[in-house]
């Protein structure tokens, strides 16, 4: 909320202390002061009165001006504004002026040939806020005109204008609603720096006679009360002093009659809204049973439902959507002589969700949103008494009424200063403890408080704790690990396999992207691993390009895949690992995508990525996770979204553990290579514990042979036939190659034989021995015959 | 021959030698030289077969000095072949030289998110305070998401504007504050508790500075006797950690619905050092930080007996930090994935 510094200080002793002081204060005890703007700022000013006027002869525009500037001389003003004429009183800017506003200092000069000693000045040269201005102000459309009394030669033109005023930014956080009022700002100032609060006026209310009814039919309006005024006679305009604190605030003055409904808001916090009783005198009724439609004074119409809070007369007809906008039935104008002022609360979510729903604000429902206490409203009547001789040269004060349908009491909680200074970790003394208690006018009374009537945030010990943090520097807490609690902390299983991934996959040259959860419902069907029956979806989105919470990863791959290659990164490899929420529960998913070329480690060569760079990658992960490749099965995968001949499914057991190869071509044209793993499914999946086994010492013997493939056979099938054909000595078999015999058109599956002996060093002749073997079994069982053979 | 004769012929054999192998200059002179000198048709070899007829009582004194003129000249020749040798190898590591200033063989390296290397760097660091790692599900029961953490029905946050529904019921976590939530009733009423919980969360903001997505890390302490003295202790490490020893920490007293006191944490601003700049808004601060002592009403609403139990919680904006840590201009960099962008992250 936006406060004039000058109208706080009418209302709290601020005497002797510097701005700063106070905006360091408020900043440290949560009053956090986000902006500091001042009215006008001019260092060089004064009041001056035009004696000659005469037009440039050189110029269509310029006027050639001497001014009376009382002490300062007569100068002689070069001026440019149309209204410039003898006899107005204006605004010198003199020699060395600084105009923030301008970014400018006056200089003596010469314009077009003759001297200029200084500057006439419109409000808005002066730094004032255009949107303040009246539509009849003179600045707009040239140099001010000061009334005719003022006075020649003043020099501290920016009080006499009352624009010596510093706007304070003040953030009042949603536990202060009390502090949404000059008057609630007021009384924290005081208590923060052990001042008074100016008295406030108090009114007897039981002194005015009760003709009409009031009634609130709801609990959500707690308390409703009206104050009858009649015959009033406005003043001609509101005093300059209350519309610089309406400028202040954003406020245009507009009358009499409106402004002091806004004037008494910004002190009080409560929002007022003044009927109109010319026409007739009435009964008030609160109601959220209205149903209908509704007349907005300015002839908007709305259409209410039970639940909306509605002010009707005694015949039940509509005069107001409570807080937050007059109907046009008992609407004021600067005319109206009688006047109903209401004095409400709100329930301040129905405020919001009406206020929503119609698509209506002001600056009562925006307060009353905000919860208002039902117990300052007699406080704020008084105020509102008290002000009308500022506003009205005759008025009389002619009845009240109100219902208090709920009645609500701050009540008073056990407090106890140990406890205290246990929670915060502190040494407060309990002098101390209790000066803040005095402050805040918490009454204590055999162990329990009493929190002031104002005051709806104090409920329990934590919210003193509160109170006492803020008013001492925050360095009265000394940060300290006294008494935190000592315990094990550690990654979870499933925590330290991911980040084994990750680094494995950084490593190997893959980088981590994160992308949006909720995406499109075209991405959604674009393609996916693990299908999904029905996605969650928002009901509430902010574009359609994001309504559907992602089943799966890739389409965000795929996505971030081709957003860089149209940005002119023609080789990607790509990875994501993200928790994946779907009506099933939360699985994490691993994501790859591989685009373009990829860099060998010789000879700066590259070639296309393949299949088997992803490959390589799940058979190291696999193997990091201790799983081999007994374990888990590939078979070509069944995804329609991919190749059906270069791409897989892999499966542990039953379980579909992820797919990895290339895109179906309807899918994508380019070398985009995908794979997606369900690493919670890979998490449960228990690995293979690590365990010492001895090793033979003697050396092994590798045999290379290439073998003439035949349909049908593939590598792992003839591996494992060969694996169990008791060929002797034989402990594995490498692949080291696929060649085709340009030729012959004939493809050659190369394989390593690795024999071991465990108890002695093999001979020529059980090599021979075992690699005739395996050549017997390859003819036998596979009809594959050695190369050249 | 007597002693004198062969010390004349072997000196003048011994001089020749010396002439000679200075005009050595490769393998063939070499072994040109060695048979001249050494080999069997030589002056040694002809001195050593006229040994027989040198008398008896002579022999020794003649063996002697032959022996010698032997050494001579065999060492004149080892002299250079070894000389040869070591001219050899040195032509042969010149032929071998490399360039070394051509880039090493390695395969290109990946890089870490930056949202994810503060992650793991707030991990590890609360990791080594004692702290255990918990997550929950992004789709949420409003009921974990708002009722349990003190923001009940009525209040303003749990308007449709500011979360994403899913049902009347869920929501997208808007804070990571629910799996808060779900520690304290998987723990049932009982401390100690150390938990962060980092991860995504979701709210309907849609201006220049924010993302409807951005991360959080939130953490949460209870136990009988911890204090917000711990609070702050445990918040000027953390920002410490993740700034730099040097680097100011200041609290500023605030207000949260889940937290009695509340207190904002602001580090000094790393563009001006404290002195004001268009960073800091000229106040030289950053604010970084919300947190707090866990209101008494979230230790009941969720099982715990807030007369024995005390707890604070807090939680960081994890793309904030970064934005901070490494100077980046837009939060939205984070969710486009330019490579140009995530590459920079190689060393973190």
């Amino acid at each position: 909320m936006l406060f004039s510094y000058s109208q706080l200080a009418k209302l709290v002793d601020l005497k002797g202390l510097s701005q700063d002081e106070v905006i360091q204060r408020l900043t440290f005890s949560g009053f956090e002061v986000e902006g500091v703007e001042h009215l006008a700022q001019a260092s060089k000013l004064v009041i001056g009165k035009i004696l000659t006027c005469e037009k440039h002869p050189d110029s269509d525009h310029l006027h050639l001006l001497t001014v009376d500037c009382g002490q300062e001389g007569i100068k002689n003003i070069v001026c440019g504004a149309p209204n410039a004429r003898v006899g107005i009183k204006v605004i010198v800017a003199l020699e060395g002026c600084v105009l923030p506003a301008l970014s400018t200092t006056i200089k003596k000069g010469k314009v077009r040939g003759f001297e200029s000693e200084g500057m006439c000045c419109s409000l808005l040269e002066l730094g004032v806020n255009k949107e303040t201005l009246p539509a009849s102000s003179p600045s707009l459309n040239g140099i001010e005109e000061l009334p005719l009394d003022a006075p020649v030669g003043e020099r501290e033109v920016l009080s006499y204008l009352g624009l010596d005023d510093v706007i304070l930014d003040i953030n009042v956080l949603p536990n202060r609603p009390d502090c949404l009022s000059y008057i609630g700002m007021a009384r924290e100032l005081a208590s923060l720096f052990s001042r008074e609060v100016y008295p406030l006026p108090t009114f007897d209310f039981s002194s005015l006679k009760s003709d009409f009814s009031v009634k609130s039919e709801t609990d959500l309006c707690p308390r409703f009360d009206v104050l009858k005024i009649s015959n009033i006679k406005p003043k001609e305009e509101t005093p300059l002093f209350i519309r610089r604190v309406l400028e202040a605030n954003g406020i245009r003055s507009l009358n009499p009659l409106v402004d002091i409904g806004n004037y008494a808001m910004l002190l009080t916090g409560e929002p007022f809204n003044i009927y109109s009783e010319d026409e007739k005198k009435r009964d008030y009724i609160c109601s959220d049973a209205f149903e209908g439609e509704f007349n907005t004074f300015d002839s908007k119409k709305l259409s209410l439902i039970p639940s909306d809070l509605v002010i009707l007369d005694g015949e039940r007809k509509p005069l107001c959507l409570a807080g937050i906008m007059a109907g046009d039935a008992a609407f004021v104008t600067p005319e109206t002589k009688n006047i109903a002022v209401e004095a409400a609360v709100f329930y301040h979510a129905n405020i919001r969700h009406t206020s929503a729903r119609v698509g209506l604000s002001s600056p009562s429902s925006q307060l009353f949103a905000k919860g208002r206490n039902q117990n300052m409203i007699p406080e704020a009547l008084s105020v509102f008494i008290t002000l009308l001789d500022e506003f009205f040269l005759s008025y009389e004060l002619t009845s009240y009424a109100s219902d208090v349908r709920v009645e609500k009491h701050n009540a008073p909680f056990a407090f106890s200063y140990e406890k205290l200074n246990e929670r915060l970790g502190t040494s407060y003394s309990k002098e101390e403890i209790k000066q803040v208690l005095d402050a805040y006018r918490i009454e204590e009374k055999d162990g329990m408080l009493y929190p002031p009537l104002d005051r709806v945030d104090l409920l329990e010990q934590c919210d003193i704790e509160e109170e006492v943090f803020r008013y001492y520097p925050a360095k009265k807490v000394n940060p300290s690990l006294e008494h935190f609690p000592l315990s094990q902390g550690a990654l979870s299983f499933e925590q330290k396999s991911e980040r084994m991934i990750k680094r494995l996959l950084i490593e190997r040259g893959y980088d981590e992207i994160l992308s949006f959860t909720l995406i499109s419902e075209k991405e959604h069907e674009s393609l996916a691993v693990f299908q999904e029956k029905e996605p969650y979806r928002v009901i509430n989105p902010m574009t359609k390009d994001h309504e559907i919470v992602r089943s799966d990863l890739l389409p965000s791959m795929l996505l971030t895949l081709r957003y860089n290659l149209s940005h002119q990164h023609k080789n990607l490899s790509l990875f994501e690992i993200s928790p994946v929420d779907t009506k099933d529960g939360t699985k994490t998913y691993l994501s790859l995508g591989l685009a373009g070329e990829t860099s060998l480690t010789e000879d700066y060569k590259t070639r296309p990525f393949d299949f088997f760079d992803l490959k390589g990658v799940f058979e190291a992960v696999m193997e990091k996770m201790g799983i081999g490749e007994n374990r888990y099965r590939l078979s070509y995968t069944k995804n329609p979204k991919f190749h059906p001949k270069a791409a897989c499914d892999v499966f542990l057991g039953k379980d579909l553990l992820g797919t990895f190869g290339k895109l179906h071509p309807s899918v994508c044209k380019e070398n985009i290579l995908l794979a997606e793993f369900d690493l919670s499914l890979l998490f449960r999946t228990k690995g293979q514990k690590t365990k010492f086994s001895a090793f033979s010492s003697f050396p092994s013997v590798r045999r290379d042979l290439s073998f003439k493939l035949v349909p049908d056979v593939d590598y792992l099938n003839f591996k494992r036939g060969l694996m169990k054909g008791n060929i002797p000595y034989l402990a594995d078999i490498l692949y080291f190659d696929n060649f085709l015999d340009k030729e012959t058109g004939e493809k050659y599956l190369g394989i390593s034989l690795i024999l071991e002996k465990p108890d002695g060093t093999l001979k020529e002749e059980e090599i021979n021995n075992a690699v005739k073997t395996a050549c017997n079994v390859a003819k036998q069982r596979f009809g594959m015959t050695l190369k050249g053979e | 021959m007597d002693i004198k004769e062969f010390d004349e012929i072997s000196t003048r054999e011994i001089a020749l030698a010396k002439e000679e192998i200075t005009h050595v200059d490769n393998r063939m002179t070499l072994e040109q030289f060695k048979g001249k000198f050494l080999g069997k048709k030589s002056l040694l070899t002809s001195l050593y077969q006229s040994m027989r007829e040198v008398p008896s009582d002579q022999k020794k004194d003649f063996g002697l000095k032959l022996t010698e003129m032997k050494n001579t000249l065999n060492g004149l020749f080892e002299e250079k072949e070894e000389e040869m040798k070591s001219l050899e190898l040195s032509r042969k590591l010149e032929s071998e030289k490399i360039d070394i200033t051509l880039p090493g063989n390695h395969k290109r390296i990946g890089s870490k998110h930056p949202f994810y290397a503060i992650v793991d760097e707030v991990v590890d660091f609360f990791v080594g305070l004692g702290f255990s790692v918990a997550s929950g599900p992004e789709v949420e029961s409003d009921y974990n998401n708002f009722e349990m953490m003190n923001i009940p029905k009525d209040h303003p946050a749990r308007d449709m504007q500011d979360s994403f529904s899913i049902d009347q019921s869920t929501v997208l976590r808007s804070h990571t504050s629910c799996v808060q939530a779900r520690v304290m009733k998987a723990m049932a009423g009982k401390g100690p508790v150390k938990v962060i919980c980092p991860g995504k969360v979701y709210r309907r903001d849609n201006d220049a500075t924010h993302s409807h997505q951005f991360g959080q890390i939130e953490g949460l302490v209870i136990s009988e006797d911890c204090t917000f003295a711990n609070l702050l202790e445990t918040l000027t490490l953390l920002l410490k950690h993740l700034f730099g020893e040097k680097r100011e920490v200041r609290f500023r007293p605030s207000f949260f619905p889940f937290t009695e006191p509340s207190v904002e944490a602001d580090i000094q601003c790393f563009e001006c050092n404290g002195k004001g700049c268009s960073l800091c808004k000229h106040t030289g601060w950053i604010e970084v930080l919300g947190s707090g002592m866990v209101h008494p009403n979230v230790l009941r609403l969720n099982g715990y007996d807030d007369k024995k139990y005390k707890g604070f919680a807090f939680g960081i904006g994890i793309d904030r930090v970064a934005m901070l840590k490494y100077g980046i201009d837009d939060i939205k960099r984070f969710y486009t994935n330019d490579i140009d962008f995530i590459e920079q992250f190689r060393k973190e």
